[in-house]
């Protein structure tokens, strides 16, 4: 299984590296590949907390505190983004585990409840704090032109080989994470949080620990996006619409599985990226209603997600083979 | 002191549309526990029958209530069973796995619905004129008519939804399946056709809240998308599943707005909500109204 | 045995799916002799209807310009208008269509992209590539990052809140009232919140007395507390701003308790919208500055409004549309003189360039010019009236076109 998974992200890796070779006349193409990738990481970083049977519908929270932090910490302190984004990354972990600690206590949906209304309470403030956040007009990076050492490129190309660099940490990251003695504790905690807390997990401490985790990649994340696109609003910072991108990728994928959120981004991402720009000229909402009845009919096949899909897929087709075989 | 009365009538005239779709809500969590992330969506569907039924028809929206009520009884028994029961056919390893796909497919639902709306009648805002326009004048104080017949509605909806959950053997057999479900299974009761019903029921409750908001507020495709936060932070301030504490969260909902519009500021009205809301968390995460959650 | 078939179909027609997806939006480059401008709008969503209306004002230009003969200086190239949908709440979106139109589609300029968020997305864009856009939008920060290739053509959020008080301080003299008290609410978005707040400090400095003011979240459930305000003040004149769900729920409230004070709506929001006709008799009256409309007296209007009326099917022909034409008219007057169609020579001829003839100058007072940082220096805002579902010029006297009501 770990092989598998092994030479599936291998695979996806030579195969993003690749992809400008044949994607570079199209700058079209290049940004939705590069929008693919930062969607795509902080779903993999979302995931983390899925590990422990945790659902997150706020990690919008995290991702604008990590694109607002990283402009900030430039504008105000002339902090190179590069390092901005890991300080804005620390800052999310924080935030992080104060909300844990709010709404970890309790089991169940609460927290999918908690973390989606905290989405509107972070939306309200970055609104209503102008002088910090620009309020509802958002916050514009200052233009300098092609600054390597600035984190500012004039051609996409950068901005997708980083970001590919990160998908790549931060799998890895999420492969250690599930390897590891603390995601034995965490399945553990999903499978049974009594007799985890029983056989002496610390439950909400791990939870908390995981949460801030998977918010310091994820403010990481935020920060890289809004170098990318340069420009950042309280809505698309904060607003539900990001966190459940965010949590439709990795649940539509595979929820806790380690290969989930890779799958669902790269087929999702692009889908609604695609299917967005090329259908106005139909009535508008078709787009999002088509994008829509892709991710329900996905979870109406296989409640647990396109990876499990694939598998079932694939054993069936092993199952026929090997009839196939005998007879 | 007259401003003080004003502000809170007002607020639980408001309050009370809150509690009721909100009671839809914690109905249909506390027994088919799936959170309903398009229930906001479902009472923007009720806006717009009421809106279209008025501007078509000219049917008034008292009697809209009677005749889109049924239909969203059956849209939700519908929605439950082609949607949503897909996911417990599947044998999953946990019952939090079929709740975790239900939430998204619900999240999906939502997108569709929207974009559904936005296709049938665009972008733009619609507006209901001429019912229920104009204020009641009791001395000092002012009551929206519109308002006010929201909260009679609400009120009596609620009640009759009380009446039937408590003094019905129907409402009994739903509260059995609330308590216990295997042990409900094990008498008889088919949990199934109750799973169903209750989430018609939830439906049907957001359809007329929707039906009667629309005397007051513009609708737009998106209209019940904001209106889905309010439903959760209602059922967390009245106890998760706890249809009573839902209704007196959503009253609760209204008056905090309208306190801290009036004495606070009027762009802090949800902030005003949202301090309640990590009180609750902090001090009493099991809501005002409710027992500790089972695990 | 069939719903594995039919699960492996579906998978199969999924990949299918995204896989066609992927390959549609790589369309061929048109003919020689086309001028190409983008018009990135939001096509579908929240915004789709405004964004709608600037993409068919730019049609109706490009028609218009293509019949006469096409520009003169490039032997009569035709005007080609590409729209792309930027979505209406997704930068990302907006980001990539603009990566279509600078990099694959190579057009020589913008117009767009209506609503501010995505206009500061999209000129983020246009700048790194130095390709010249237009903008309706009217945010100040837009033009307060020292951009060389952005250029706004309305006058900015600032300057509308305190043209909204002087304007009706004017009209109201001529109606031998007098203007001592003023209420203002506002919703607490940028733009809004900026032009409320001038209404409010403008009047304090001129010695009218500011009974209320509101500030209120969007999307506001009851306007009950603005209402009691305004009933314990006892206004001349409410000035309200907001989107057109929020201010529709305000003015009905409003009248509803039986308050007749005039109410004047700062320019954009909800007041220059054709949904805003749907509050019937209660919009009768109601006034609001804006940065353009289809009923002045100026070079071309009133043709182009008659066709947008006729081709489109609305009622008038809205503020952004009517923008988006002018903006059209502006880039061929700049290619005229730079004799080029290279985003970067006409972006040099755009600056500085002053226009006082034709639909190129169609903008209030009828005279365009852009200043260091791309601001339209002529930019003056006019007040219109809404009378039976339509928005009437009303001020000042020097384009208006009906009286004031």
């Amino acid at each position: 299984m770990t092989r598998i998974n092994a030479i599936v992200a291998l695979g996806v890796l030579a195969l993003a590296a690749s992809l400008p070779l044949w994607l570079a006349h199209s700058a079209f193409l290049l940004n939705v590949a590069l929008v693919t990738l930062i969607f795509t990481a902080a779903a993999i970083a979302w995931n983390i907390v899925a590990y422990g049977g945790q659902i997150s519908f706020g990690h919008s929270v995290f991702f604008g505190l990590g694109a607002y932090a990283t402009v900030l910490l430039k504008v105000d302190f002339n902090l190179t983004p590069w390092l901005g984004i890991f300080v804005s990354g620390l800052l999310a972990a924080i935030v992080a585990v104060g909300i844990g600690m709010l709404s970890l206590r309790q089991r169940g949906i609460y927290f999918a409840l908690v973390t989606f209304a905290l989405t509107l309470i972070f939306s309200i403030l970055a609104v209503h704090f102008e002088g910090l956040t620009g309020g509802d007009v958002g916050l514009s990076v200052p233009l300098l032109g092609n600054a390597p050492t600035q984190f500012q490129f004039t051609s996409k190309i950068w901005y997708y080989y980083i970001a590919l660099a990160f998908v790549a940490a931060f799998f890895a990251i999420a492969a250690w994470v599930y390897s590891s003695r603390l995601g034995l504790s965490l399945r553990a905690i999903r499978d049974d949080e009594n007799a985890a807390r029983a056989c002496g997990v610390k439950t909400v401490q791990l939870k908390i620990v995981t949460l801030a985790l998977s918010g310091l990649l994820t403010g990481i994340i935020g920060g890289v996006y809004v170098q990318s696109t340069l420009f950042i609003d309280p809505n698309t910072a904060f607003g539900a619409n990001t966190a459940i991108q965010i949590a439709l990728i990795a649940i539509a994928g595979g929820m806790g599985r380690l290969c989930g959120p890779l799958v669902g981004g790269i087929i999702l991402v692009p889908l609604q990226q695609v299917l967005g720009a090329s259908l106005w000229g139909w009535p508008a909402g078709l787009n999002l209603a088509l994008y829509a009845i892709v991710v329900l009919t996905i979870l109406l096949l296989d409640p647990r997600g396109m990876v499990d899909l694939a598998e079932g897929i694939a054993a069936t087709a092993r199952r026929l083979v090997l009839r196939g075989a005998k007879t | 002191m007259i401003a003080l009365v004003q502000t809170i009538i007002t607020g639980v005239l408001v309050g009370s549309l809150f509690g009721l779709f909100s009671s839809g809500f914690a109905l249909s969590f506390g027994i088919t526990r799936v959170v309903n992330f398009s229930h906001g969506d479902f009472v923007t569907l009720g806006m717009y029958a009421s809106l279209m039924l008025l501007l078509g028809f000219g049917v008034h929206p008292l009697l809209s209530i009677v005749l889109v009520t049924p239909l969203m009884f059956l849209l939700g028994m519908l929605v439950y069973r082609v949607v949503i029961e897909q996911t417990l056919k599947r044998r999953m390893e946990r019952p939090e796995d079929a709740q975790h796909a239900q939430m998204v497919i619900t999240l999906a639902l939502s997108i569709l619905i929207e974009n559904m709306l936005l296709l049938a009648f665009g972008s733009a805002t619609r507006t209901m004129n001429g019912v229920f326009a104009g204020d009641v004048n009791l001395g000092p104080l002012y009551a929206n008519k519109a308002q006010l017949a929201a909260f009679f509605i609400s009120t009596v909806c609620f009640g009759i939804l009380w009446f039937v959950l408590t003094r019905t053997s129907f409402g009994k057999t739903m509260r059995a399946t609330v308590d216990d479900r295997d042990m409900a299974t094990m008498i008889g009761i088919d949990t199934r056709a109750v799973y169903a019903v209750s989430f018609g029921i939830g439906i049907a409750l957001a359809g007329i809240a929707g039906i009667v908001l629309a005397t007051f507020y513009p609708v737009a495709p998106l209209t019940g998308s904001t209106l889905i936060i309010i439903a959760f932070v209602t059922v967390v301030l009245g106890g998760l599943g706890n249809v009573v504490g839902a209704f007196i969260g959503g009253l609760t909902v209204g008056i905090v707005q309208q306190l801290t519009a009036t004495y606070v500021a009027l762009d802090l009205q949800n902030v005003g909500i949202f301090v309640v809301f990590i009180l609750i968390l902090i001090l009493r995460p099991q809501g005002l109204f409710g027992r500790r959650i089972a695990a | 045995m069939s719903t594995r078939v039919v699960r492996t179909a579906t998978a199969f027609l999924i990949a299918a799916f995204s896989l066609t997806g992927a390959v549609a939006p790589v369309r061929a480059l048109a003919a020689d002799n086309v001028v190409r401008i983008g018009a990135p709008y939001p096509l579908t969503g929240a915004w789709a209807e405004g964004g709608q209306g600037c993409l068919n004002g730019m049609e109706l230009a490009a028609d218009e310009i293509n019949r006469a003969g096409g520009i003169e200086a490039l032997k009569g190239a035709k005007i080609e208008i590409d729209p792309v949908d930027t979505g209406s709440t997704d930068p990302t979106q907006a980001q990539s269509v603009t990566a279509e139109l600078i990099g694959d589609k190579k057009v020589s300029a913008l117009v767009g992209a209506y609503v501010s968020s995505l206009s500061l997305t999209v000129s983020t864009a246009a700048e790194q590539a130095k390709v010249p856009m237009l903008t309706q939008s009217y945010v100040d920060t837009l033009t307060q990052r020292g951009y060389q290739y952005l250029f706004q053509l309305p006058p900015v959020a600032s300057s509308l809140g305190g043209a909204a008080l002087k304007f009706y301080v004017q009209i109201a003299a001529t109606q031998h009232k007098n203007v001592k008290t003023i209420a203002a609410i506002g919703s607490n978005d940028a733009s809004i919140k900026a032009q409320i707040t001038a209404v409010k400090d403008d009047a304090e400095k001129t010695g009218i007395k500011v009974s209320s003011f509101d500030l209120y979240p969007i999307g506001i459930s009851d306007a009950s507390a603005i209402v009691n305000h305004l009933e314990q003040g006892k206004p001349d004149a409410v000035f309200l701003g907001g989107p057109l769900p929020d201010v529709t729920l305000i003015i009905k409230a409003i009248r509803a308790r039986g308050i007749t004070t005039p109410i004047i709506g700062p320019a954009g929001g909800g007041f220059l919208s054709a949904g805003f006709a749907e509050l019937k008799a209660d919009s009768n009256g109601i006034m609001s500055t804006s940065a353009w409309n289809d009923d002045m007296s100026l070079p071309g209007v009133k043709r182009a409004a008659e066709e947008y009326k006729k081709r489109f099917k609305a009622p008038f022909m809205p503020q952004e549309a009517g923008e988006s034409w002018v903006s059209v008219y502006v880039l061929t007057a700049a290619i005229e003189r730079a004799k080029s169609a290279e985003p970067e020579k006409i972006a040099a001829a755009l600056r500085g360039m002053t226009l006082s003839m034709g639909p190129a100058s169609a903008m209030p007072p009828g005279k365009i010019t852009f200043g260091a940082g791309g601001r339209n220096l002529h930019a003056m805002p006019i007040m219109v009236q809404w009378f039976n579902g339509i928005p009437h010029t009303v001020w000042p006297r020097s384009v208006s076109s009906s009286p004031i009501r």
